[in-house]
């Protein structure tokens, strides 16, 4: 295989494992040109369901959210092509870039908002420990 | 066309000398072509079983295929929030059916490619 993603996906599930509990792996597969690791997890009360794709020429379609005991969604970090996070970016062009990953966060009130930059699980486990401790 | 040189053991060298008139260069070029293309194939249809299954688990899941599943989350919102209350990071099934989809397609291509030679 020329190109492999194993060890990065590997320290994601390690690291989950350490930090969260009951930990299960919904999706992991490697392939030639992309690779996949979605996994969820309890930190406290809270339900943590992350997903990662990786493809070949180094891009990344990431999520990192956290969810109350009811399921709700309280906080989403992801680049998916979400339409008002690529207005907030475009402004009046956003229509020429619909599918644009863009890294922005979901609020428990809906909001988005753009991040400075992409966000990684460490960054996402470090805000964890930050905001909601 | 690649070239890839490999070394033959003697004893292989002197029974397919003792098995076939042809020279040993073109047998063991066809014998290894032919495990190679053998080998290729199960692990490319490994793949291709392994896609196939996890897109069908979300046609099933979702009563759809993606195609149309697309159109509907597009159209439809009341049934974008039937999704959202059955589970609120739903959307993530859709990244993943999308990845196997695309999974699909590259090994499909090269079945294609394989097959021809």
């Amino acid at each position: 295989m020329a190109w492999t993603i194993a060890k990065h996906i590997e320290n994601v599930i390690t690291k989950a494992e350490h930090f969260l509990q009951d930990v299960k792996i919904i999706q992991h597969d490697e392939d030639i040109q992309r690779a996949i690791i979605a996994l969820e997890g309890k930190w406290q009360n809270y339900r943590v369901v992350i997903q990662e794709i990786h493809r070949v020429d180094g891009t990344i379609r990431y999520a990192y959210c956290l969810l109350n005991e009811a399921n709700k969604q309280l906080y989403r970090f992801d680049n998916s092509g979400d339409r008002l996070a690529i207005k907030l970016r475009y402004k009046a062009d956003w229509k020429k870039y619909q599918h644009a990953e863009i890294p922005h966060q979901h609020d428990p009130d809906n909001q988005v908002t753009l991040t400075n930059a992409a966000m990684t699980f460490e960054d996402f486990l470090m805000w964890l420990s930050n905001k909601m401790e | 066309m690649a070239m890839l040189t490999l070394t033959l053991e003697n004893k292989y060298v002197d029974i397919l000398k003792d098995l076939d008139s042809s020279p040993v260069e073109i047998i063991a070029k066809k014998i290894l072509t032919d495990a190679v293309q053998h080998y290729a194939l199960e692990r490319i249809n490994e793949r291709i079983t392994k896609a196939r299954q996890q897109i069908l688990f979300f046609e099933t899941k979702y009563g759809l295929v993606y195609e149309e599943f697309q159109k509907r989350i597009s159209a439809d919102t009341g049934f974008v929030q039937q999704l959202e209350q059955a589970d609120p990071v739903w959307d993530l099934d859709l990244e993943t059916w999308q990845y196997y989809i695309e999974v699909l397609s590259t090994w499909l291509g090269r079945l294609q490619n394989i097959s021809k030679m």
